[in-house]
């Protein structure tokens, strides 16, 4: 599984790595660099001394040395070399340091004029050494006035001596390098982890938050406010969605308060009906009586599940649909014909759209929301009362809006009116009316795209159906 | 003992309407929330039987302004709100029991019983008097061991004279309890249901139980007051 923590803990861990190995590497190499010259200058040094120290006397040359002064040329432990050569005189020596013990240093060096060539060597006795070598010319001359001053000579000069110190210091620097290298590696990494760990925090927060969200309905929000920039999209998302789980539950409650008080009523009237009739009946035409309204029961509960499994097949989407070109006037016609036998019982009258708007939409189910939508204009309308059915329309787009008096209908309720089986308070006790058809009419209205919306304003109310453009063009053959 | 059935569903109404006066009930009923009130309101009833979600004036209004009105009538929620916080509220509301839909109408009889029990400060679902016995459950009479047999009328009347516990009871009472104020009969019609229920029990025993007081009324006890 991904984790941010870990990835960030690798990409900073390995980075830090990398920095410190090179910084170390960099670091061993510029101080070795700083040693071994060191070294070298001091190589250098003793070369220039022991040029100083030689006198040439005419054709002798002489080396103005002493054990006791560099004694050691001449120690028995880790001594040191020299030897001296005459420029261009084969191999033998002018001079050799007592430490040789008549053995010979190679004869390499740099010619006059340029810098003392320095290399590594194993020395005589065994032991790793440095050398260095040079050709110079003598600088003190003996001579007077009866002897001319004679042409300076070239000898060569090789020096060398242990490198064991040096690689002692090399050694330690690379261990001291390595030794830091790790120490703030790991300090690295524990940095890294209170780092992460710290910024990661609002997101642990937020994770520990959503996890412990056990009921939508109850969980307290995140505090988006005091969210990290970075997080406040999430925050404010996560919010949301428990807003709208909540919003989604509690319809679902009332809804599944409301189809058990459906259910409840009819399943109650039959058990009373039949216990008074078990109890009490006595003749045939009460029995007889008694069945009849069973039966009645019985049919309006298989009403109630008919709808109830309309609905579900609305809600899942397969209903097929085939758009065709309706006009709309014409339609509102169809649909009013069978409900104005009960509207004239009520002394309702109703006055119908213009003619001449025609839409693109699947005939049967526009029928059946519009049906709904004036039926249930009918029922709950007061008597004697007028309903309104009109077409807006402004050329690219066209509404249909049926209107009646509301007849209690509070501006709160309104946003429940598609919620299946609610009821209004004053619509309680119609038997006639399973309080599913706005349901019904809604989701319909959102398979075929239309926006259907709801409002009780000043003791009236209106059902508005909105078609956009492309209804207003036919539409292809569909199936939601 | 007189029923008001405040209930909005037509088919529950009738049914119970119908098993209750069979009970031996004397039972009225209202279809919305608004008519029950005006009807409860009025008084004269021992019990009220009260849906909840009610067209017009919602059923626990209708409990609220009962009480507001000073009513101490005993009233049994009946509705499909069986959330223990609905029985929470309806009982806070004043109601003396809840019973949820659906329900078997044994049930709701049993308590309507317990509740006319409370009614007349009684616990215990038999009632003696002398060796008069009276089981308000069963309804059933016996005097000396002996089952008696009475019409539903006659039960009420001996039922309310026994609630009353050597109470003098006026013929007043017994035709508002029995016959409700629309229904109010000729005063005799109390006399003659006396007389009969009298007659009734002295086939099994020898001892007067129903006394008569007179211009008071009637009085159930095993002396003469």
């Amino acid at each position: 599984m991904k984790s941010i923590r870990y990835a960030l803990l690798w990409r900073l861990g390995g980075g830090v790595l990398l920095l410190l190995v090179a910084g170390g590497a960099a670091l061993y190499a510029g101080v070795s660099w700083l040693l071994v010259s060191q070294f070298d200058a001091g190589l250098e040094t003793k070369l220039e001394t022991f040029a100083s120290l030689l006198l040439q006397d005419g054709d002798e040359i002489e080396l103005e040395f002493a054990d006791a002064s560099m004694p050691q040329f001449s120690a028995e432990i880790d001594p040191e070399y020299f030897q001296i050569w005459l420029r261009g005189d084969g191999d033998d020596a002018l001079f050799r340091s007592r430490s040789l013990d008549g053995g010979d240093l190679p004869r390499t060096f740099a010619p006059s004029g340029e810098p003392a060539l320095v290399w590594d060597l194993a020395l005589p006795d065994g032991r790793s050494g440095r050398a260095i070598g040079a050709e110079v010319q003598i600088q003190k001359q003996e001579w007077n006035i009866f002897r001319k001053k004679p042409e300076p000579a070239s000898v060569v000069i090789v020096l060398a001596q242990g490198r064991g110190p040096l690689d002692d210091s090399l050694s330690a620097l690379l261990w001291g390098t390595v030794a830091g290298i790790l120490v703030l590696l790991g300090a690295s990494v524990v940095l890294a982890l209170r780092v992460v760990n710290t910024g990661l925090r609002p997101l642990d927060d937020l994770t520990h938050h959503a996890a412990a969200v056990e009921d939508p309905l109850r969980a307290p929000r995140f505090d988006a406010e005091n969210a990290p920039r970075e997080l406040r999209p999430v925050a404010d998302g996560f919010n949301d969605l428990l807003d709208r789980i909540q919003t989604a539950f509690e319809r679902e409650r009332r809804t599944t308060a409301n189809i058990a008080h459906e259910l409840k009523t009819p399943v109650s009237e039959l058990m009373i009906l039949t216990d008074v009739a078990l109890r009490y009946g006595d003749g045939a035409g009460e029995t007889r009586r008694a069945l009849e309204q069973a039966r009645g029961i019985a049919e309006q509960m298989d009403a109630l599940i008919a709808m109830l499994l309309k609905l579900a097949r609305i809600e899942s989407g397969r209903i097929p649909l085939e758009p065709e070109p309706i006009d709309l006037a014409e339609m509102v016609g169809e649909c009013w014909s069978p409900l104005s036998a009960g509207a004239t019982a009520k002394g309702q009258s109703f006055v119908g759209p213009k003619p001449g708007r025609t839409v693109t939409a699947d005939r049967a189910a526009l029928g059946v929301v519009l049906t709904n939508l004036l039926d249930n204009a009918v029922a709950y309308a007061p008597e004697k009362s007028t309903i309104r059915c009109a077409i807006e329309s402004n050329g690219k787009a066209c509404a249909l809006v049926v209107s009646n008096p509301s007849n209690g209908l509070q501006a709160d309720d309104v946003d429940k009116l598609t919620e299946p089986f609610w009821r209004a308070s004053s619509s309680r006790g119609d038997r006639d009316h399973a309080g599913i058809g706005l349901a019904l009419a809604h989701r319909l209205a959102e398979l075929l795209q239309l926006e259907l919306s709801f409002a009780a304003e000043e003791g009236v109310f209106s059902a508005r159906v909105d078609f956009a453009a492309r209804h207003l063009d036919v539409m292809p053959s569909t199936t939601a | 003992m007189r029923i008001l059935l405040i209930e909005d569903s037509r088919n529950l109404l009738d049914a119970l309407r119908l098993g209750l006066t069979k009970a031996g009930y004397e039972v009225n009923t209202a279809a919305d929330g608004e008519t029950g009130l005006r009807m409860a309101a009025k008084g004269g009833y021992d019990v009220i039987v009260l849906d909840l979600l009610l067209p017009g004036i919602p059923g626990l209004e209708v409990l609220g302004r009962l009480r507001e009105l000073g009513s101490e009538v005993h009233v049994l929620i009946l509705t499909a709100l069986d959330a223990v916080e609905d029985r929470v509220k309806g009982l806070r509301a004043g109601a003396d029991d809840y019973l949820a839909k659906p329900f078997s109408f044994d049930e709701l009889l049993a308590r309507l019983q317990a509740l006319t029990r409370r009614r007349f400060g009684k616990k215990a679902p038999v009632i003696r008097v002398g060796d008069l016995v009276i089981d308000t459950v069963g309804r059933i009479v016996t005097r000396a061991g002996e089952e008696i047999s009475l019409t539903h009328r006659e039960y009420r009347l001996l039922e309310f004279l026994a609630f009353r516990g050597g109470e003098t009871v006026s013929r007043m009472e017994i035709e508002e309890h029995l016959y409700g104020l629309r229904s109010l009969p000729l005063s005799n019609v109390v006399d003659s249901a006396i007389c009969s229920i009298r007659g009734k029990l002295k086939r099994h025993g020898t001892e007067p139980l129903i006394h008569t007081r007179p211009r008071l009324g009637y009085v159930l006890s095993e002396h003469a007051p």
